[in-house]
């Protein structure tokens, strides 16, 4: 939470996971790939997003008791 | 909008009690979420090894010794496990319920869809399995309120200790899985011609298990027992 990186991956997360769950919605209503297809993309990317969160959280010398949590 | 105790400061968070708006310095995040200053939870439970961390600076706080918390039902919370999220959302754990729901749906929605891929009866089997599994995890996360234990939001779920530490497991694990449902969704490798391979599974686990053993600053969260058992 010290960490400006960290604080802003964690604030992006859910509307990026909205935006892509809007496209993947759209793609579904005018495109050729179903949504029934395509909803892995949706945990990939929640994978990718934590994975970024980490690397930007990650603190020079970790205390033992770190956490670095969401703030809604 | 402006922070509610400073209003010339804007707001950043909500309080999951009662709403208000805070600044940054008004913020008490505890348990994976934000509270006021009012309603910050107290720590009951012994502060070493809690996933609390109240930013409270200078000398720690004696904690109290665990009160007993009467007015949790785990029999309440079992029953109310059995429909999806109830349980968690009883045991006021409202983002744990939303995950909850969300993989129940997902394991309802692969079995009715035709996107198991001839994976039918495993997911079909899962399905039953998360439902219980929902009821007793409420049951024994309203058990350890009962006993005073504070539960933070996504326990059991994702240990919020150790965090920034370690192996990214849940990450890896969610692009794999997610990498493994888009192959096979696209149609270009099948479930059936990947469980040929299934002894990869068992090595990568070997590997990783290997290498939490190994690695120095890597038992903080494995041998730890509070992150295993946070892990349960």
């Amino acid at each position: 939470m010290s960490n400006g990186n960290g604080t802003l991956m964690c604030a992006i997360r859910g509307p990026i996971l909205l935006i892509v769950l809007g496209t993947l919605l759209a793609v579904d209503h005018f495109g050729s790939w179903g949504f029934w297809r395509t909803w892995p993309v949706l945990i990939i990317l929640f994978g990718v997003l934590k994975l970024l969160e980490r690397v930007a959280l990650r603190p020079p010398s970790p205390p033992p008791d770190v956490q670095g949590g969401c703030q809604p | 909008m402006n922070c509610s105790f400073h209003p010339e400061s804007p707001s950043t968070a909500f309080c999951r009690e009662c709403g208000k708006a805070l600044c940054a310095a008004c913020q008490r995040p505890a348990g994976g979420t934000v509270y006021c200053q009012e309603h910050q939870p107290v720590p009951r439970a012994a502060a070493t090894g809690s996933a609390w961390t109240a930013p409270a600076p200078g000398p720690s706080i004696p904690s109290p010794a665990p009160v007993r918390d009467s007015s949790v039902s785990p029999g309440l919370a079992f029953l109310l496990g059995l429909i999806p999220g109830v349980g968690a959302i009883y045991n006021a754990q409202y983002a744990k319920g939303l995950v909850h729901v969300v993989i129940w749906g997902f394991l309802v929605s692969i079995v009715s869809s035709d996107a198991a891929g001839g994976l039918e009866p495993m997911f079909g089997m899962m399905i039953p399995v998360w439902h219980f599994y929902m009821a007793f995890e409420a049951y024994h996360t309203a058990k350890r309120r009962v006993m005073g234990e504070l539960v933070d939001e996504f326990s059991s779920l994702v240990p919020l200790k150790g965090r920034g530490a370690g192996f990214p497991v849940l990450p890896v694990v969610l692009i794999a899985v997610g990498t493994l449902f888009l192959l096979n969704n696209l149609e270009i490798v099948r479930f059936y011609q990947i469980m040929r391979y299934w002894p990869v599974f068992l090595i990568a686990l070997g590997v990783y298990l290997l290498y939490a053993r190994m690695s120095p600053d890597g038992p903080s969260a494995e041998a730890n027992p509070e992150a295993s058992h946070e892990q349960r």
